[in-house]
């Protein structure tokens, strides 16, 4: 099995990023003449969203309404994304891709990896053991535009999918999930209050995935789906910079471990229309049996 | 009665406004009318450059256009204004508008705001209104 060296790919992923950041850069300011907005007027205030961990378009730990890339009602855009959890026990990668076609349906893929690193022993795991799962999702748009709709309460409504696959199926079922794949089914309404620069979504998810499914789903306190709840606010303080908390229940299958709900605080710095970095304190709670699972969270963006 | 309590609602949801100003202070912020005259000015010197819609301006009357633009951006921040121009539907119907073009048309007031030194969260007060007028200016769905 070949070996997943984490420093070596963060770096590499790092370079990847930053690499296309100057690109699109670059690329935005050969096309402009001098008195053009520059590349940081983006579709309408950056409402293109982030990239979740799940790959979803939204906020870090929500899924949103909103359609990932620029493309309006004509067009279509997407994403690449990098995100970085460091917990005490634990780190977490997710990266991804998402497309977003006529502003009306998303389609994204993220693979995510789940270092258990010295913790990995205490579970007879070994050493940097690492649970890992692919999220295959999509997302339609039902109705509401978050931009445009700023004359009623109106938000903007969008239902999604999340086929996930954890590739550690033994292990999973020894921990006491019932299945190493599931599928997430959800709804989600967002709201820009543009005349408060304020911009809030609420999610509803069913679902059966332990801390997102990274400990596969279901388990002996819980077999069926359950209702969890994803909420969002965010204050856009100028055009680069917003920042805002979220926060995420979970459902309680597992017998071993408690499930907390997530948490976080962020901001989030739009360098341009096409690329963005976030910087969160994310506090999962018990994951796995430890408690007080918090620590920074690092998220970049690269869209198109 | 429970059709009368989702009638009433539904219109509040639908027929929330935030847009009606109290007092002229956001008016005010953009510099009253110096100022509004100003950010039009570079505005519309932005779309005039600007080659993704520039081409829809050619036959247009750029002075009685600007001078209709600082009435409207004047009423809809709470000035001392009223706004004596063609509705947003008449004065858009048939240039076949799309998304995009509308964008771009907010992207160059946005800069202008900018370049004015207008706050960003005063530009919002602005641009919210301005928004919610895209059902009637963009046509082509």
């Amino acid at each position: 099995m070949p070996m997943y060296t984490p420093t070596k790919c963060l770096l590499a992923k790092c370079l990847l990023a930053a690499g296309m950041v100057l690109a699109a850069t670059a690329a935005q300011a050969q096309n402009l003449l001098p008195e053009i907005p520059g590349p940081e007027y983006g579709k309408l205030l950056a409402t293109g969203g982030l990239s979740n961990l799940e790959g979803a378009g939204g906020g870090g730990l929500a899924s949103w309404a909103t359609i990932t890339g620029y493309g309006t009602r004509d067009g279509f855009g997407g994403d690449l994304h990098y995100t970085y959890v460091n917990l005490p026990r634990y780190t977490l990668h997710t990266e991804g891709a998402a497309f977003g076609l006529g502003d009306r349906v998303e389609l994204s893929y993220a693979h995510q990896y789940f270092d258990t690193g010295a913790t990995g022993q205490l579970f007879g795991l070994g050493k940097g053991y690492a649970f890992q799962q692919d999220i295959y999702a999509a997302k339609v748009r039902l109705f509401g535009n978050v931009v445009y709709d700023q004359d009623s309460l109106l938000p903007q409504v969008s239902a999604g999918v999340m086929f996930k696959s954890n590739s550690n199926g033994p292990v999973i079922k020894a921990l006491g999930a019932q299945n190493n794949q599931g599928v997430d089914y959800y709804l989600a309404f967002t709201k820009l209050f543009l005349d408060q620069s304020l911009i809030v979504n609420a999610t509803v998810r069913a679902t059966k995935a332990n801390e997102l499914g990274i400990l596969g789903f279901g388990g002996p306190k819980g077999k069926g789906y359950t209702a969890q709840f994803e909420g969002s606010v965010g204050y856009l303080l100028t055009r680069n910079i917003a920042f805002g908390g979220e926060y995420r229940t979970m459902p309680s299958n597992l017998a071993f471990s408690k499930s907390s709900d997530w948490k976080d605080v962020f901001a989030t710095y739009f360098i341009n229309k096409n690329a963005s970095i976030t910087l969160a304190y994310a506090n999962l709670g018990t994951v796995a049996t430890f408690k007080n699972q918090q620590g920074v969270y690092v998220s970049a963006k690269v869209g198109f | 009665m429970k059709l009368k309590t989702a009638a009433l609602a539904a219109t509040i949801v639908l027929g929330w406004s935030a847009n009606l100003y109290a007092d002229d202070s956001v008016y005010q912020a953009f510099g009253g009318q110096t100022g509004m005259v100003k950010v039009v000015d570079i505005f519309i010197d932005n779309v005039l450059a600007d080659p993704r819609i520039k081409d829809q301006f050619t036959h247009a009357d750029i002075p009685h256009l600007k001078e209709k633009l600082v009435e409207q951006f004047c009423a809809l921040t709470g000035g001392p204004c009223t706004y004596t121009g063609k509705d947003m539907t008449t004065a858009h119907k048939g240039f076949g508008l799309h998304d995009a073009q509308f964008n771009a048309l907010a992207e160059d007031l946005q800069y202008a705001m900018d370049r004015q030194g207008i706050p960003f969260r005063t530009q919002n007060h602005l641009v919210s209104q301005l928004a919610s007028m895209e059902k009637q200016i963009v046509e082509a769905k």
